[in-house]
């Protein structure tokens, strides 16, 4: 049990690190959406055109490590249970 | 005889110019959606960067006389956006824009002073009454106005020709001048929101 808790939370924070590092390692908040900046021939305006897409950031990051440590916190308390 | 017939042309002449520098009227519902306002809070993680585009309205302008520019310019609060749903969600709220009592920001100009004109540019600070939210100020902000003579067609979304104003202006207010959830979460969300407008108005030449 021990060690299934252990993988665990090693999964969970390698996971969490893998997701927040391949889609960007945004450090700022999670998004919904990005923006992607264009601009109009002849006025010259700048204008940003919004797409729909996930983009984690450190409070994903957080959530993540938070689960983490608390399957590793576990995994102590269940060695210090035993006899 | 030849001295009318000078008389008559001048005449000619001076109507032609006064009926060309007749003030013109832009409307800003831009067809092509460009016309955007970016609003810029500070914060202690990341700066709350967002866009308008719901821009609507109409000023008069007169290339040859731009002190006496007026008009007014409305921004459809639901259209504004940030990148986070959530954020979102809090900003359409009562406590910050309250989109469903207040659903437009409206920006009165009344005039401008300090203009100088380089080519087909006019830099000069418009002034104005600025509403949010229910709540209005008296404003002065900088302000460039480029007069894009019979750009229209040319830039596309529209068959037949006119003229272009562009108005660009970048100024701060701030949110506690206006009730924006005034005096709370300063810790957060700074009190100043930089501003930051791009607009084109259309005038399409009578066919």
């Amino acid at each position: 049990m021990k060690r299934l808790l252990l993988f665990s939370a090693t999964g969970v924070a390698l996971v969490t690190l893998g997701i927040w590092a391949a889609l960007g390692a945004n450090t700022g908040w999670t998004k919904n959406r990005v923006q992607e900046m264009h601009t109009d021939e002849i006025t010259g305006i700048e204008h940003a055109v919004w797409t729909d897409r996930w983009v984690p950031g450190i409070d994903f990051v957080a959530v993540g490590l938070a689960c983490s440590s608390g399957l590793l916190i576990a995994s102590f308390v269940i060695r210090r249970r035993k006899p | 005889m030849k001295t009318h017939h000078l008389t008559v042309t001048l005449i000619a002449a001076a109507l032609a110019a006064a009926v060309n520098a007749a003030p013109i009227n832009f409307d800003f519902k831009d067809p092509k959606g460009v016309n955007n306002i970016v609003f810029l809070l500070d914060a202690p993680l990341e700066s709350i960067n967002g866009t308008a585009t719901g821009i609507s309205g109409s000023a008069s302008f007169d290339p040859e006389n731009p002190a006496a520019v007026s008009g007014t310019i409305s921004l459809d609060v639901t259209t504004l956006r940030v990148p986070n749903n959530m954020m979102q969600d809090h900003l359409a709220g009562e406590r910050w824009m309250d989109a469903g009592k207040f659903p437009a920001v409206t920006f009165e100009v009344t005039g401008a002073s300090n203009a100088r004109t380089v080519g087909e540019t006019t830099e000069a600070d418009l002034a104005g009454n600025l509403t949010v939210k229910g709540v209005t100020h008296s404003i002065s902000v900088p302000a460039k106005l480029t007069f894009l003579k019979g750009k229209l067609k040319a830039r596309g979304g529209s068959k037949v020709d006119g003229d272009l104003l562009v108005v660009r202006s970048s100024f701060a207010i701030k949110r506690s001048d206006y009730g924006i959830n005034a005096g709370q979460m300063l810790d957060k969300v700074s009190d100043d929101i930089l501003l930051t407008m791009s607009i084109v108005g259309i005038a399409p030449y009578a066919e």
